[in-house]
């Protein structure tokens, strides 16, 4: 049979989709138990967790500004996880390219809106590509396993930018470990009165539609397909998986930089240390949970915004801690990734792996 | 002990492997179950073992109706099974490796290692054994791994004892050790249930004969009533399928390596000072015991292992520092010795994996931006060409048989007009039909003027297609032999050791 | 620089890092390497934390800590291998479920957000108070204990042996009987004691519980056990150059005049340059 026509699309995993719902909906299960163990009304939480998302534009706005940054983590890390590598370090790009966005802002401050912005996003995007590279060089030259090494990467970023906004970049008279606040021209532009959305969450939506064509239609993203499934076949193949493994990182890390400087220009307007509230692991269960793919990521991104932005409303009307919704997103990880039909399985005989 | 298997039967998805075979076996007697690849031996035999439970039948021990229900149980009634690939534990002594699940005791958990080590060397002198038991089993031959298997049963007391393809592994030397083996066991009243394909063998050494085909039993034969031409026609059926050999049409030499050492990380040499040539038009086929390094060889020349001395150079150019796309610009074509692990992957799609070794061919798959309509083209041309059996070229590779697969492989390699193919136990696993596509596809190749460089397991194999034959051992290439010279005795003491 | 209490407390500090090292080791050793670690630990302080406090009662709170981490350990494996999800996920999905857990019932029950510190947390003594061992207290002897009685078990057992088997090749073992499940469950719960004993030793050494106390500890015992390939006595050598190097860091910060997020970057960096120069030196595979 003879089919010229080309996918343009992907075509739906829907059992796949449904296995998803099904983990969503368990974790919500779970989560209600917990509540209920602690003395809480699931129903008020859950209620004010939806209207807190999705009640109105404001709220929907606030959602979409929660999901943002998570968009953006999530496709980094998953660019790497797809290619085989667990790189757990989007975090630390994310701070030095908060820092590096910062630095431009309140450095350069007589330069217009037009040049300075895409300034400091692409300075923030090469320091984070050069902070990826540093774990990815170690992986292909010393086989230094990158888990262990983008986790302790983390740290040190973490601490280091923290070190420079306390010495060399302090505020001279603020006891606030904070640096200087950037230009009125480096400011993203907001979206909406009375929400913190702003540009960020097009340029998010604009990547997130780039690394799906790359994917899909791409040699890179074909080579990296074939290395995260056997890095050994594609090795013998003739695919360059070091080079492969080398700009994976690398993205993940500019990507990750990129998250950094939005959420510095479109939201702190200054840089201030530990400032992150762990969007960069939050990339992680984000780009599980999408199994690597760029459309996942940005559903599952808007779903995790959805309970962080109706988590702290939920907060702030019931007084149930946000913390809850990480535990909602670390059990909907657990549901996704385990294969739940087998509990109603004995293993068959001869099975033991 | 004797046992009875009465009707056995046993359905996977879509194949019957057992199909209502009665098999027997008698105190002292040696049993060689043959058939083809697939026939259904291994499976019967599993049963046999408590591995796999049989969907109908039953099964007589000393005539008392048993149910075997794993293989603690079997082992517990005196069955055991040597498998084809080892149950041993690479960094654990041939002691540990033989009281494991058995253990003597001490207090408290402890390990009895004495009284261990005296009721091992009981056996050991008792069968004519001689290994040593603190040697660990990752620096022990492949043929003195296989007797710690078989102690492994002698020290539970084991009555029948099934071996499972014994001798692919094996010198011809060593598989006359083997024999003189089960001979003792014999004379100690042991039966012998010996799984294999290699008839010459069975005539060697088999009281008793049950040939397998499509899991059904084919006629049990004792022997002095079989005879190899008797056995072939009722494992095979009539269609005896010949290899056509033209002959040889060998041109110049295109490829060679001289001096090629590789060390594995212990710094143990895996390649020893190597140098060889191949000429177009010529199948260099590469026989040895499996371990000796030919894979490694293969490996360093496909640019997979970086060695450490020595120089590789195909058709004048030297490639010794080129990576592996490099390689395979220049002309190199490899057939994995793992097709699912290395071969392919089979999560992926027919034409992800028929492509994936073009992405240096722009004109193919596109410079950037991935060109399907030539991409999908290609694939359907492959799949026609090589016979692929598959519904799709959408279809995802874990749902092709070997045979399929193996085809879909050797279609990709090929298709790219290599200059040199490196084939790996290329018909490994596979059915007759398949095993002889591929033999003849190769010397279709070889007659176009490819020079290919075969390594197998299989002597037979290599004797009936290679223009030249050099064997292995431990590493060193340690002789090479025209076609008119193929001596199996002499090439058997080669890939012992003991020549050369 | 006071050379016997520079070691003292390098000792100290080591002690969390090397008992949750244990557990790996176990877990390692069998193949299932164990990323869940700082997870284990922090649930495990949690619950030393609300159970101390509220009943002053060390035993008690450490008998707890040991309690939640078998319980969490438990259910980690049993996703594994009973509903075959991947290994490294559910670890990763276990740090982040310990992070929002203790979180929300930091909340809940001690109204506070980040740190929780009270005098009325018990406070571990010294067991012998002679000269320098006066630093340490039971856990700190214990957590070496432990490093020869994982030795002894490993090597001298049948329990160890079979266990090793496992780890190597699983098929093999279970082709020879050995229940093979029975090994990986336990490797786990023994992983989830040794992480109760070292979340309850932060708890009661610093008298504090916050979400962040465990600080990456997990992590860096994972990073042990990687470095000293699941031997339990390698293992212990790189847990203590881990340690010694936090505890040069803290020393440093009185001692020199480097700002402090320098000094704390120091063990993180040491790990990824240890793991780097052993690799150096077994280049060219």
């Amino acid at each position: 049979m003879n089919r010229t026509l080309i996918p343009k699309f992907k075509i739906l995993n829907l059992g796949g989709i449904l296995i998803s719902i099904f983990a969503i909906f368990l974790a919500f299960l779970v989560g209600a138990m917990i509540m209920l163990f602690s003395g809480v009304s699931p129903l008020e939480a859950y209620y004010s967790l939806f209207v807190g998302a999705f009640g109105g534009w404001i709220n929907f706005a606030d959602t979409l500004f929660a999901a943002t940054p998570l968009m953006l983590t999530g496709l980094a890390t998953a660019i790497s996880f797809r290619s085989g590598v667990f790189n757990i370090g989007v975090e630390g790009s994310l701070y030095l390219g908060a820092f590096a966005s910062a630095w431009v802002g309140f450095t350069f401050t007589n330069l217009p809106s037009f040049v300075v912005i895409p300034f400091s996003l692409i300075f923030s995007m090469v320091v984070g590509g050069i902070w990826g590279y540093i774990p990815a060089i170690l992986k292909v030259k010393l086989k230094v396993d990158e888990i262990v090494s983008t986790i302790m990467l983390n740290y040190v970023a973490i601490l280091f930018t923290s070190y420079l906004v306390n010495y060399p970049f302090q505020v001279p008279g603020v006891a606030n470990s904070m640096s200087e606040r950037i230009s009125k021209n480096a400011e993203l532009p907001r979206l909406m009165r009375g929400s913190q959305l702003n540009l960020s969450f097009f340029i998010a939506l604009a990547l997130i539609l780039i690394f799906y064509i790359v994917n899909s239609r791409t040699k890179f993203g074909y080579e990296s397909k074939v290395c995260g499934k056997n890095m050994y076949f594609a090795k013998a193949s003739g695919i360059d998986v070091d080079k492969i493994i080398i700009t994976s990182m690398v993205l993940s890390g500019a990507i990750g930089g990129l998250v950094g400087a939005l959420q510095i220009l479109g939201v702190y307007y200054r840089f201030y240390d530990f400032f992150s509230p762990g969007y960069g692991s939050d990339g992680i269960p984000i780009a599980i949970l999408s199994n690597n793919h760029p459309i996942g990521c940005l559903f599952v991104a808007i779903l995790f915004g959805a309970l962080r932005s109706g988590g702290s409303m939920m907060e702030l009307m019931t007084g149930i801690p946000i913390d809850l919704s990480n535990v909602l997103e670390a059990v909907i990880i657990f549901f996704v990734t385990a294969k739940i039909i087998l509990i109603f399985r004995k293993s068959k005989k001869g099975e033991v792996v | 002990m004797n046992i009875r298997m009465e009707r056995i039967t046993k359905i996977f998805p879509g194949v019957i492997a057992n199909d209502n075979i009665d098999f027997s076996i008698e105190e002292g007697e040696i049993h060689a179950l043959v058939g083809e690849n697939g026939a259904g031996k291994t499976t019967l035999m599993r049963i046999l073992h408590g591995e796999l439970k049989p969907d109908s039948g039953k099964i007589y021990i000393n005539g008392k109706e048993t149910e075997i229900t794993d293989p603690r149980t079997a082992i517990r009634l005196g069955i055991g099974m040597v498998h084809q690939h080892f149950m041993l534990i690479p960094s654990l002594t041939v002691l540990e490796n033989i009281i494991l699940g058995e253990e003597p005791m001490a207090k408290f958990d402890f390990l009895d290692y004495r009284s261990a080590k005296n009721m091992i060397r009981n056996i050991l002198n008792r069968y004519g054994f001689e290994l040593n038991l603190n040697s660990r089993i990752m620096n022990i031959s492949v043929g003195e791994q296989q007797k710690v298997e078989i102690i492994k049963l002698l020290y539970r007391n084991a009555e029948v004892l099934i071996f499972d393809e014994p001798t692919s592994v094996l010198t011809p030397q060593e598989v006359e050790s083997l024999f003189e083996i089960f001979r003792r066991l014999k004379y100690e009243k042991k039966s012998i249930v010996f799984i294999t394909h290699k008839l010459e063998e069975v005539m060697k050494i088999a009281d008793r004969i049950t040939v397998l085909k499509s899991g059904k039993v084919q006629g049990t034969l004792k022997k002095d009533e079989a005879d190899i031409r008797k056995l072939a026609n009722l494992m095979i059926g009539n269609e005896i399928p010949k290899i056509t050999i033209e002959p040889s049409k060998v041109g110049k030499p295109i490829f060679s390596i001289s001096n090629l050492t590789l060390l594995d990380k212990n710094g143990i040499k895996r390649l020893d000072n190597i140098s060889m040539s191949v000429r177009s038009g010529e199948i260099f086929g590469i026989a040895g015991v499996e371990g000796n390094g030919q894979d490694e060889l293969i490996k360093v020349i496909m640019g997979l292992k970086i060695p450490k001395a020595g120089k590789i150079k195909l058709m004048g150019e030297d490639i010794t520092k080129l990576g592996v796309k490099e390689r395979r610009i220049k002309g190199i074509a490899y057939i994995p010795e793992d097709p699912y692990r290395i071969g392919s992957s089979v999560e992926l799609t027919v034409w992800e994996n028929a492509i994936s070794n073009r992405m240096s061919h722009d004109e193919l798959v596109g410079k950037f931006f991935l060109d399907f309509e030539n991409i999908y083209s290609f694939s359907r041309k492959l799949v026609d060409q090589f016979e692929i059996k598959t519904p799709s070229i959408f279809s995802k590779v874990g749902e092709l048989s070997g045979g399929n697969l193996q085809k879909l492989i050797v279609g990709r390699e090929v298709s790219t007009e290599p200059k040199i193919i490196l084939a790996a136990h290329p018909t490994k696993g596979l059915d007759i039909k398949a095993t002889n596509y591929v033999r003849n596809l190769l010397l279709k190749l070889k007659n176009s003027g490819k020079a290919i460089i075969l390594i197998s397991t299989n002597l037979d194999e290599l004797l009936e297609i290679s223009d030249r034959l050099a064997v292995m051992y431990k590493g060193k290439m340690v002789g090479e032999l025209e076609r008119g010279e193929f001596d199996k005795e002499r090439i058997g003491l080669m890939m012992a050791g003991k020549v050369g | 620089m006071n050379l016997p209490l520079l070691i003292a407390s390098g000792i100290r500090i080591t002690t969390p890092i090397l008992l949750a090292a244990m557990g790996g080791v176990f877990n390692q050793q069998v193949g299932l390497m164990n990323i869940g670690l700082e997870g284990l630990m922090l649930l495990s302080a949690f619950s030393a934390a609300v159970v101390g406090f509220r009943t002053q009662n060390i035993i008690l709170g450490i008998f707890s800590a040991i309690l939640t981490g078998i319980i969490f350990a438990l259910l980690h494996v049993f996703f594994v291998i009973k509903l075959k999800a991947n290994l490294i996920i559910v670890g990763i999905a276990l740090d982040l479920l310990a992070v929002g857990l203790s979180g929300y019932f930091l909340q809940i029950i001690f109204g506070v957000k980040g740190i929780f510190s009270s005098p009325r947390i018990p406070r571990l003594s010294p067991l012998i108070r002679i000269g320098i061992m006066s630093e340490f207290d039971i856990l700190v002897y214990m957590s070496w204990f432990f490093v020869l009685l994982t030795a002894i078990i490993l090597y001298k057992t049948r329990y160890g042996l079979r266990m090793r088997a496992c780890g190597e090749n699983l098929e093999a073992a279970f082709s020879l009987g050995i229940k093979v499940d029975f090994y990986r469950y336990t490797s786990y719960i023994i992983s989830g004691i040794l992480c109760g004993l070292a979340g309850s030793y932060l708890v009661f050494t610093l008298q504090i519980f916050s979400k962040n106390i465990t600080a990456g500890r997990g992590f860096i015992a994972f990073a042990s056990v990687l470095f000293g390939s699941a031997n339990p006595l390698l293992t212990s050598v790189a847990c203590l150059i881990f340690g010694f190097a936090e505890s040069l860091q803290i020393r440093f910060q009185s001692f020199v005049e480097l700002p402090p997020q320098i000094i704390q970057m120091l063990p993180y960096l040491a790990v990824v340059i240890a793991l780097a120069l052993k690799n150096l030196r077994s280049e060219g595979v």
